[in-house]
């Protein structure tokens, strides 16, 4: 394998990441993943869990290879343009468009839009 | 052993600006629910921020006012949490480069040290238990431009934690950055409250939130304050969670013991770009940035305003404007300042009015203390006259209502020494016990001499004149 | 009529040859006709369409109009419409109406573009293969048991298949140049913030680009032109003129200096893509053009970065699908949060919540630094490093991706194959930088290769102009799919 065959050598990088907890590599354990749903809100069966798992730890994997990247001393980079932000005027320039809006939602009364009980 | 206090205090204040910080949308309180929540605010799919100028200059007002440093470029993250008044999944803040750093507010004598202020967004609103078994949520409120502003631990206590939210209060008011509205929600604070003995290191912190007036706050951390020191005494720990305060009930509880801890997941957000704020903008906000109480009151009292005077000129710009205008009219620092902090504060007052809204010109203020100084009208005089000008809501007629209710002093010392001498001889039993040694007698003549002319005769020529021939042999 | 281009259509059209209508009606047959084999559309708004059609008639009847009046297009599902169903590909938006029109939408309308219909596309553009649809799969003109690319896949099939003389699509690690080669069409990725995002559902903010699909760089020319604009509503547009792309097609090719990086004709590229592109750089080498030989290592890391970053943003971007104000919500739920994670479960498809939990991991507290962090650092050296390049060369240009198209359900089991096909078109939008694809010849299976060409910041008019000239001189850009006849 030559050294520009880079398509080559990531995929036998993913190739012979099973998901095992070897030589620093990542790989979630189920608690995590179960945590990592929690805080996304997306409910997963425990009989998903398994591939959901599996699948995770292949795409860990490979965005693992970045870990060994030398990046000292460079500015992280946010965005693709060197801009800055452009500012508005205050002006309100938007009018009530509730009715078109809240035609879309799920459950409203009263001009309110309706969740099951918040807790507090 | 005693047991020190230590507070830190975190405020929002709304921004007033026109529209929200993000969207265009109208930032006015109290409209129909979701009346005043934009695409952009409901977070529509594919709909995108874009900052409002006028936040931007408020934040750096405020930063210039408390000399902070301005941040020539700062940046807005992404904070991600679930909840329903928070349409986006995420609220935008500024985390890691916020647009203030550093800065002070004084209290009294002592500089509190202010960490950092950042712009945000604000959330909406649930309402509970509206519908059985649901919550209404109403966006109005967000995207409303807040400025979070966070003091560094210097407070000692409930009482200078107040003086510093009052400070803080009246600074963000006074350089027209926010209304102060507490009920409207638009000047909130939380409050860091820990304990320790003197010298040690920072205790457990509690962050005390639901603090929505000054009294409550003080209570509040009088409360928590007690709650620590009586946990730490009997040998246990202070869990680090958040409190509400009920004021229902004078005391503070945990808000979600079972919570799940947070993970807020900060990262910048990409659909915006860093803020940079040039030098040419600072200036300008610089140069239109008023005069500020310190200053204010340093300078009043230097012109002769005694401190405690000056203070009260000083708890508003409001008060200080008018007071600044009534002595440009020509009158001095001292008598103005003893009319507009005596009888015009009073009639303001008890009228429910504000200084802004008075009815009296501040013109026709500093007229009448001219007109006290150079003899005109008496002081005494001066304040009915006040009275009358609020009542009347007419300006600019000082002169022309002396005239009309013939309030002019009498200061002809002819006049008044022909009325003295009258007084004099119809009241023999009073001058004999005056010169008899009893003083009283003597403030029984001035009276009657002040009644005989209705009030207008001069009280210090008759004071003169009575001492003078009281003091001659009756002749 | 419906195998020609936009120039030849336009001109058609001003001459009264033939009306909007006419056109209109000929195109919605045929999308009829086809759809059930290719799923390109999800909805098609016939009625909609033909109201466009006569007001643009009317406007090409007093003399006005420019060159997209009258004009048949489809947008990618993912560009909001105004009271048309905008759905990303998802069960979370299958009844979403968006009460807004997208910039670029606005911008077409007042064209007087015919909106024909939306198009299919992997579920919020995060796909290569517009298999994740929850629409059903996208099938490949040339070949239907074979997936047409991603995520624009839907919009590729249909200017394949002459459904539409073209469309829009979004980029945003090659949604648009991909599915552009494995159709055997071309499809433009614009310069970031020279088209405004408001109104594409966002799938990664610093990378998502709108672009135009059509069958020869001059149609996308055509398209682009009216597609870019400063918008106010959108803080990375740019503010810069607008320039008409389609006057400067015929650039000079001589001296031109392409440059070829070793890392994109290495092993692992099928020698059927390999074959068709050696003979594209050998077309342009022969006009005069000066190929050289490049080294870009970081490419080697250009796609865990993006698998960092995009599912970072995409996590964010869609916290926002709650069921609370629009889209699915569950049925059945316990309390709040079970209604959020019911409602996420069911709305979003398997890879949508895969990128979410991936992009939540690495954002999270003990992870932040080590994974995004370093992406964004590594994402500037990548970006460094073809800036470098755009000193020594004009173009780079090499194989949009190392396989052609491949069959329906192949890499389903495993998102990191997958993942690996976009290494080529990944590197642009981590810099920002324009990159087209077109077609460039066909493998041993008679599947089209697409040629990609990158360029530095706004050279958008010079990647249109090569492109260009090299359709001048070859025809694999008229090929009609062989499951599509006309």
């Amino acid at each position: 394998m030559g050294r520009y065959d880079t398509l080559t050598t990531l995929r036998q990088i993913t190739q012979n990441f099973r998901g095992a907890r070897s030589e620093g590599n990542v790989s979630l354990v189920h608690d995590q993943v179960r945590r990592l749903a929690r805080l996304a809100r997306i409910a997963i069966r425990s009989d998903e869990t398994e591939i959901v798992l599996e699948r995770l730890n292949r795409v860990l994997g490979l965005v693992d290879e970045i870990r060994r990247v030398d990046t000292a001393g460079i500015e992280p980079m946010a965005h693709p343009l060197d801009a800055v932000q452009r500012l508005r005027a205050d002006e309100v320039t938007q009018d009530d468009q509730r009715e078109l809006y809240q035609s879309v939602a799920p459950a409203i009364d009263g001009g309110l839009y309706l969740v099951p009980k918040v807790i507090e | 052993m005693r047991w020190e206090i230590v507070v830190g205090i975190e405020t929002h204040a709304q921004l007033l600006t026109r529209s929200k910080i993000f969207s265009g949308a109208p930032t006015s309180f109290g409209a129909a629910p979701n009346s005043q929540a934009s695409d952009v605010d409901i977070a529509l799919p594919g709909t995108l921020p874009v900052v409002n100028r006028a936040a931007v200059e408020h934040a750096v007002r405020f930063g210039l006012a408390v000399n902070g440093a301005i941040k020539r470029r700062s940046v807005f993250a992404r904070k991600n949490y679930f909840y329903p008044d928070l349409p986006k999944g995420y609220q935008i803040s500024q985390y890691e480069l916020p647009i203030v750093q550093g800065g002070q507010l004084r209290i009294e004598s002592k500089a509190i040290r202010i960490t950092r202020a950042h712009l945000e967004e604000d959330a909406g609103k649930s309402l509970h238990d509206v519908f059985r078994g649901m919550s209404g949520i109403d966006l109005n409120r967000a995207g409303t431009p807040l400025l979070e502003i966070v003091s560094e631990p210097d407070l000692r206590g409930a009482q200078e934690a107040v003086a510093y939210a009052r400070a803080l209060h009246r600074l963000v008011v006074w350089i027209g950055i926010c209304d102060g509205n507490m009920q409207e929600g638009s000047f909130r604070c939380d409050a860091n409250v820990s304990v320790r003995r003197p010298g040690e290191k920072l205790g457990t912190r509690c962050e005390l939130k639901n603090l929505n007036s000054f009294r409550f706050m003080e209570h509040a951390i009088d409360y928590e304050a007690r709650r620590q020191i009586e946990l730490l005494e009997s040998g246990r720990r202070i869990e680090q969670e958040t409190r509400l305060y009920d004021p229902e009930r004078d005391e503070t509880r945990s808000m979600r013991s079972k919570e799940e801890a947070h993970d807020y997941r900060y990262f910048p957000d990409p659909d915006l770009l860093p803020l940079v704020v040039d030098e040419k903008t600072i200036e300008d906000i610089r140069r239109t940035l008023p005069e500020l109480p310190d200053a204010k009151l340093v300078r009043y009292v230097q012109k002769g305003v005694p401190a405690h005077a000056a203070e009260r000129l000083v708890v508003s710009r409001d008060i200080a404007e008018f007071f600044e205008r009534a002595v440009a009219a020509g009158a001095s620092y001292e008598g103005v300042a003893n009319l507009v902090v005596g009888e015009l504060a009073g009639l303001v007052n008890a009228a429910e009015t504000t200084f802004g809204q008075c009815s009296v010109a501040p013109e026709d203020v500093g007229m009448l203390q001219r007109r006290v100084a150079d003899g005109t009208i008496s002081s005494k005089t001066a304040k009915e006259l006040l009275g009358k000008l609020f009542e009347l809501r007419q300006q600019g007629s000082v002169d022309a209502l002396i005239e009309r209710l013939g309030l002019r002093q009498i200061s002809d010392a002819g006049a008044i020494e022909k009325l003295v001498d009258e007084v004099l001889a119809r009241n023999e039993k009073q001058v004999a016990d005056y010169r008899a040694g009893k003083d009283k007698a003597f403030n029984s003549l001035v009276g009657q001499v002040m009644k005989a002319t209705q009030g207008k005769a001069n009280p210090a020529q008759v004071n003169e004149l009575l001492r003078a021939k009281l003091a001659k042999p009756p002749s | 009529m419906l195998n020609s281009g936009l120039t030849e259509l336009s001109a058609a059209l001003a001459l009264r040859k033939i009306s909007s209508r006419e056109l209109t009606q000929g195109f919605i047959e045929r999308v009829v006709r086809l759809n059930g084999a290719l799923n390109a559309f999800i909805t098609v708004d016939e009625e909609g369409a033909l109201a466009a059609a006569r007001r643009a008639d009317e406007r090409l009847a007093r003399g006005e109009g420019g060159p997209l009046t009258g004009i048949p297009l489809a947008y990618k599902d993912i560009y909001c419409t105004k009271g048309l169903r905008t759905t990303c590909g998802s069960r979370m938006l299958e009844n979403f109406v968006s009460p807004y029109d997208a910039h670029v939408v606005e911008r077409l309308n007042a064209e007087g573009a015919v909106l024909l219909g939306k198009c299919n596309m992997d579920q919020f553009a995060m796909g290569s293969s517009s298999e994740s649809s929850y629409f059903g799969p996208v099938r490949n003109p040339w070949d239907t048991k074979r997936v047409p690319g991603g995520s624009s896949g839907g919009s590729a099939a249909a200017v394949a298949a002459r459904m539409v003389p073209a469309a829009t699509g979004t980029d945003t690690g090659g949604s648009t140049r991909q599915p552009a080669a494995f159709s055997g069409v071309c499809g433009l990725r614009p310069t970031y913030g020279l088209v405004s995002r408001y109104g594409l559902i966002a799938f990664a903010s610093s990378l998502d680009q709108a672009g135009p699909m059509a069958r020869s760089a001059a149609d996308l020319a055509v398209l682009l032109s009216a597609m870019v604009g400063f918008d106010p509503r959108d803080s990375t547009s740019l503010d810069r003129p607008r320039q008409d792309y389609s006057q400067k097609l015929d650039v000079e090719l001589k001296g031109l200096r392409i440059g070829l990086p070793r890392e994109y004709f290495a092993e692992g590229i099928e020698p059927g893509v390999r074959k068709a592109v050696d003979a594209a750089v050998a077309w342009f080498a022969a006009r005069g053009a000066l190929c050289t030989g490049l080294e870009l290592p970081l490419t080697r890391l250009a796609v865990p970065v993006y698998y960092v970053i995009a599912p970072a943003e995409a996590s964010s971007n869609l916290a926002r699908f709650d069921g609370v104000r629009y889209g699915h919500r569950a049925k059945e739920y316990s309390d709040l949060v079970d209604m959020y994670c019911r409602t996420r479960a069911e709305g979003f498809g398997d890879e949508v919540k895969r990128r979410i939990l991936v992009g939540t991991y690495v954002l999270s507290h003990g992870y932040y630094d080590a994974y995004y962090l370093q992406a964004q650092k590594v994402r500037r050296l990548i970006a460094r490093e073809l800036s470098a390049a755009f000193q020594r060369c004009d173009l780079i240009i090499g194989p949009t991706a190392p396989t052609t198209a491949f069959p329906i359900g192949a890499k389903a089991e495993d998102p990191v194959q997958m993942y690996l096909g976009d290494i080529f078109t990944i590197p642009a939008p981590l810099a920002g930088l324009p990159a087209l694809s077109i077609p460039c010849g066909f493998d041993e299976r008679g599947l089209p290769v697409g040629l990609q060409m990158m360029g530095a910041h706004f050279s958008e008019g010079l990647l249109l102009g090569a492109a260009h000239r090299f359709q001048q001189a070859t025809d694999w850009h008229t090929r009609v799919p062989t499951e599509t006849p006309l």
